[in-house]
């Protein structure tokens, strides 16, 4: 409280300055809300495709891994080396209350069998089916859960920024303009004062 | 526009058959030349295995950060730690505030 200078400027400045942080803090709690709304759908969604997910490849991985076991890394790369599967994907980045979330459009072409089963151990291709028929989810969930992501980095910020302003900067600004209105009353009730002890000397 | 996996040399191996590009990393400076090749190129979609996840966490945070590529943590063939579901509770917790808001 020292250091403010009780004048009508400083008074004047902070006025504005309250005004300006009061908008503000009404702007971010809508922000706040809209990115919440948003999260809340994609997390949903983002939630029940990553428990189906999971289940999904992490057996269809320990899978292909035991299948493989007894090849070296090169002989299973030489079986895949000219994967007919093709992925071809467009991106759309989506602007949501000034974050950027990417949205994907994918064909998925070819198969997943480019390889003899001659030369091919028995297990491979049941787990390589699982993996197949995970891809078009993998894609939708990368994209969902990056979403999320994004969104949540931005609802944090913005949460942060919310309470700063309504806990510290609001109460800040009116305890000053409080401060300052009460000594100018002070000051212009003492010169009153003084003026009425004048006129008294005077008369 | 391409998919890419990043992950341990034996989790990687069968998206090689799916048409996602492969990028097999056993160490840290291994990681980061993958890392350096795939921010070159157009990747859209990044795969990235539990392990790698868990055991370079610094190394790759800054990918989670941006755009693009999207990253996903999938359960590679090594056991399971549960860092791919950790991840989604952390996203629950930063934007919640609280991870028990839904089930």
């Amino acid at each position: 409280m020292e250091n403010i200078k009780a004048t009508r400027m400083e008074l004047l400045k902070l006025k504005r300055q309250g005004k300006t942080a009061q908008r503000g803090y009404k702007l971010l709690k809508e922000k706040r809300d809209g990115l919440m709304k948003k999260f809340m759908e994609i997390i949903r969604q983002t939630k029940a495709q990553r428990d189906f997910l999971e289940q999904k490849l992490s057996n269809a991985s320990k899978q292909f891994a035991l299948s493989t076991s007894n090849m070296l890394s090169g002989e299973v790369e030489e079986i895949f080396s000219l994967p007919s599967a093709k992925i071809k994907i467009d991106v759309e980045t989506q602007n949501i209350m000034s974050v950027w979330i990417p949205k994907f459009q994918y064909v998925i072409e070819g198969d997943v069998k480019c390889y003899s089963d001659f030369s091919s151990p028995l297990g491979m291709a049941q787990s390589l089916t699982s993996f197949w028929d995970a891809l078009a989810l993998m894609i939708d969930l990368a994209g969902n859960e990056h979403s999320s992501r994004l969104l949540s980095y931005e609802i944090e910020k913005t949460r942060r920024r919310v309470n700063a302003l309504e806990y510290v900067i609001i109460p800040e600004i009116k305890r000053k303009v409080k401060f300052i209105t009460s000594k100018l009353d002070e000051q212009e009730r003492s010169e009153k004062i003084v003026r009425m002890k004048i006129k008294e000397m005077i008369a | 526009m391409r998919i890419g996996i990043l992950g341990d040399n034996k989790s990687v191996l069968a998206f090689g058959a799916l048409g996602v590009e492969t990028f097999g990393v056993s160490g840290q400076n291994e990681l980061l030349e993958a890392i350096q090749k795939i921010k070159a190129m157009d990747f859209v979609i990044l795969l990235i295995t539990e392990d790698i996840a868990q055991n370079y966490e610094q190394t790759i945070r800054d990918l989670f950060q941006e755009t693009l590529p999207a990253c996903l943590v999938i359960p590679g063939v090594n056991k399971d730690s549960s860092k791919a579901k950790e991840g989604l509770k952390k996203i629950l917790e930063r934007a919640l505030g609280s991870e028990n808001f839904i089930n």
